[in-house]
């Protein structure tokens, strides 16, 4: 290679290699940290953001998840590992109002719906409706998943709804509060919509 | 005393020139886990460790490369797999071969490029094929004229390399195929090139050498002001005068471990300085020159941490005391009295800068402490070496049970058998004791031709499965283990992975070798207490000067 880009070529080996020793220690020392049970500011690993996509029902997912939400960078890569991922895409719809709330969401590949509940109107049922989903990922045949997962993603929030095991209907559901975040995040037409599983 | 251990620990974090986001990045990477633990918990990984996608000795070689900044060549190679992934014509192959299917080992990458599917380069004139022999999986790939291979047992690293790269720069993946899906070699050097080149505008944010740079300036300049060539016993102490008031030299401890590697750092360099101060020295032959010194250092060193974990083969407190020897195990043949004022006043002084810190410094702290402590000192690292071996006994009543069942249940002679004489071989004290028990008078520790013994011939391992059957032996690790508690010694504790034993128990058998050298070397000092005490006493009252000097004037 005609460039490289090693750099201190102009110190003394020996000095390069003290430094080289020094810095070995500590970055060896990383580990002690954590071994200590002391931990430096966590970082999440590309995996754990990964895992996060993937498992969100996992006991770390909830914790990683509002990590993941304080940081763009990390809400970037996790778009990007469901962009590789997701099943099924429902983009944000172009909305008159940037507050545009909307309690139905109708795709070529599915429909989104909110009913509130007759006899508990503390609760709304969210149900997906005839999904049709992207081929599996590892080419497998085309079943059912037994868990799925509905992921939204806004400018500032990422937010994820557990699926109950799909109906005879191939339908669906999970229920959700009329005010949680999740409710907001779901009627919101500037969301873009994912399907995992 | 543990409160010692905790507080020199902590010590590191002060003195860090390594940014605080490059030591989280290496942390992160420590406990990265896997996704389903379950499907790669096979038989011989099933326990400590094994929910974690790296293992520590990857993480270490990759934190060697880059503090060595040693990143061109696995930077290549990496790209080169990459180019496999990219160009196999498997949709998203890139992010499912590290993320999905999370191929991280090489049992795993050997699997993955076994299925033909993931080997189609529709390119013409190129290649990806997995060779697989006796001995070895290689990735062999092809490119019109130009070919590489990447052995399997890369996997671990190259993985743990795209995981930092995936952390710290954004778009590696869009970057990579950009670079390289449908190009052939100019496409894998550019994008290595561009690696490179992050990694470089990386390091020079969060690893700035500057503050090595001046402690190293220090040291040559003291030594030549005291007309010396290096640092001996003395010239530490002298030398830890001489700092007071100097930023990050301060601590007895921080110190004496700066001095070892200032040590380390010119004797390895001496002979070669001639060719490295040429001006058109070719910065990647130096970087590997580097690379290779720090290797030497590094292969020596003996990993007191791991010996703290379950099996449980040392406690903390007996880590922290054994962990300069463990560090600089050649070096600190020279420097005895070193290693015994580390742990001494090393102990001494954490004791002052904490009270300091919690407003509760007073003179008393100061005046001259409990008598003979360099001789008490020297007294636990020898007790330590029969603590050690009483873990060995332990260990091996372990192996020397489940074979016991084998035999009850007559089952034909298995790896237990195998194990049994690997660890005996490897204690050539406890052999050596044990064959003078039984009636085969032979000289174990050496070979045909009075050489250590390389490999065992049958007749050894005969030799030694004898004694393995001595009724002396077999009560020792019984009494061994049984008076043993710690994590991994009792039947609520014990692991399934033998393994684990097996690693440790080597391990510490290295330690123990090291200790009996050292203890051996500096016998002359160590064998008079009233020498030691007549130091310990001359220091002593230095020490406590100098330091009630600097904290309370």
């Amino acid at each position: 290679m005609s460039e490289t880009y090693t750099p201190r070529a102009t110190a003394p080996i020996d000095e390069q290699v003290f430094i080289a020793l020094q810095e070995y220690e500590q970055l060896r020392g990383a580990q002690r940290l954590t071994i200590e049970g002391k931990r430096l500011s966590r970082k999440l690993s590309f995996t754990d953001i990964v895992h996060c996509v993937r498992e969100p029902q996992a006991l770390a997912s909830n914790e990683h998840l509002s990590i993941i939400n304080q940081s763009i960078d990390y809400r970037r890569k996790y778009r990007f590992v469901l962009k590789q991922i997701a099943r099924l895409q429902s983009p944000r719809q172009i909305a008159a109002s940037t507050n545009e709330h909307a309690f139905e969401r109708k795709d070529e590949r599915f429909t989104l719906s909110m009913k509130i509940i007759e006899h508990d109107t503390a609760q709304v049922n969210m149900t997906l409706h005839n999904p049709v989903f992207d081929h599996d990922l590892t080419g497998g045949a085309r079943v059912l998943p037994k868990q799925a997962y509905l992921h939204s993603e806004t400018d500032d929030e990422i937010g994820v709804v557990i699926l109950n095991e799909a109906n005879q209907q191939g339908e669906f559901s999970a229920l959700m509060k009329p005010h949680s975040d999740h409710f907001a995040q779901l009627t919101n037409i500037n969301a873009h919509l994912y399907v995992t599983f | 005393m543990t409160e010692q251990g905790s507080s020199a620990q902590s010590d590191n974090q002060f003195a860090v020139n390594v940014s605080e986001s490059l030591m989280a990045d290496f942390a992160m990477l420590r406990e990265t886990p896997f996704y389903r633990i379950d499907k790669h918990t096979s038989s011989k990984a099933s326990s400590k460790g094994s929910r974690n996608k790296f293992s520590p000795k990857t993480i270490d070689k990759l934190a060697q490369h880059i503090a060595c900044r040693h990143y061109a060549n696995v930077c290549f190679e990496l790209s080169h797999l990459c180019w496999a992934l990219t160009n196999n014509s498997v949709e998203n192959a890139l992010f499912n071969y590290f993320y999905i299917d999370e191929v991280v080992t090489a049992h795993a990458m050997q699997a993955y490029f076994t299925n033909t599917e993931h080997c189609q380069c529709p390119l013409t004139q190129a290649s990806i094929d997995m060779q697989i022999s006796e001995s070895r999986a290689v990735l062999q790939l092809t490119i019109h004229q130009h070919s590489f291979s990447i052995h399997s047992t890369r996997a671990n690293l190259l993985a743990a390399l795209m995981e930092w790269l995936v952390s710290i720069l954004p778009n590696v993946f869009d970057q990579a195929y950009e670079h390289l899906n449908g190009k052939g070699f100019n496409g894998i050097q550019s994008f290595a090139l561009l690696l490179q080149k992050d990694i470089y505008g990386y390091l020079k944010a969060h690893l700035p050498p500057a503050k090595s740079q001046s402690k190293f300036l220090q040291m040559t300049q003291w030594l030549k002001s005291q007309d010396r060539n290096d640092f001996d016993d003395e010239g530490v102490f002298q030398f830890w005068q001489f700092c007071a008031g100097k930023e990050g030299a301060e601590k007895l401890t921080t110190l004496t471990r700066d001095v070892l590697q200032f040590e380390q750092a010119i004797q390895s360099t001496r002979a070669r300085s001639a060719i490295s101060y040429a001006e058109d020295a070719d910065t990647q032959v130096l970087a590997e020159e580097i690379f290779e010194i720090v290797d030497s250092y590094v292969q020596q060193t003996i990993d007191v941490e791991a010996l703290c974990d379950t099996p449980k083969l040392l406690s903390k407190q007996q880590a922290h005391r054994l962990s300069l020897i463990a560090d600089f195990p050649e070096l600190c043949l020279r420097f005895p009295l070193t290693v015994v004022r580390y742990d001494v006043f090393g102990a001494v002084q954490a004791k002052c800068i904490q009270a300091q810190r919690n407003k509760k410094l007073d003179a008393t702290l100061f005046s001259p402490i409990q008598e003979n402590q360099y001789w008490d000192f020297v007294q636990k690292l020898m007790a330590q070496k029969e603590l050690n071996r009483l873990n060995f006994y332990a260990v091996l009543h372990i192996f020397l049970l489940q074979r016991e069942e084998r035999v009850s249940t007559s089952q034909v002679a298995s790896e237990i058998d195998e194990v049994c004489i690997e660890l005996l071989a490897a204690n050539n004290e406890v052999l050596n004791e044990f064959a003078k028990e039984t009636d085969i008078a032979i000289d174990i520790g050496k070979g045909k031709n009075g050489l250590d013994a390389p490999q065992l011939s049958i007749t050894q391992a005969q030799i030694i499965e004898h004694i393995l059957q001595t009724p002396a032996l077999i009560k020792a690790c019984k009494k061994a283990y049984q008076q043993n508690n710690r994590q991994g010694f009792t039947d609520a504790t014990r692991l399934k992975n033998n393994q684990d034993y097996v690693d440790g128990i080597l391990l510490l058998i290295d330690l123990s070798k090291v200790l009996a050298r050292f203890i051996h070397t500096n016998m002359h000092l160590f064998s008079s207490t009233s020498v030691l005490n007549e130091k310990y006493r001359a220091d002593g009252f230095i020490f406590s000067d100098e330091l009630r000097r600097r904290m309370m004037e």
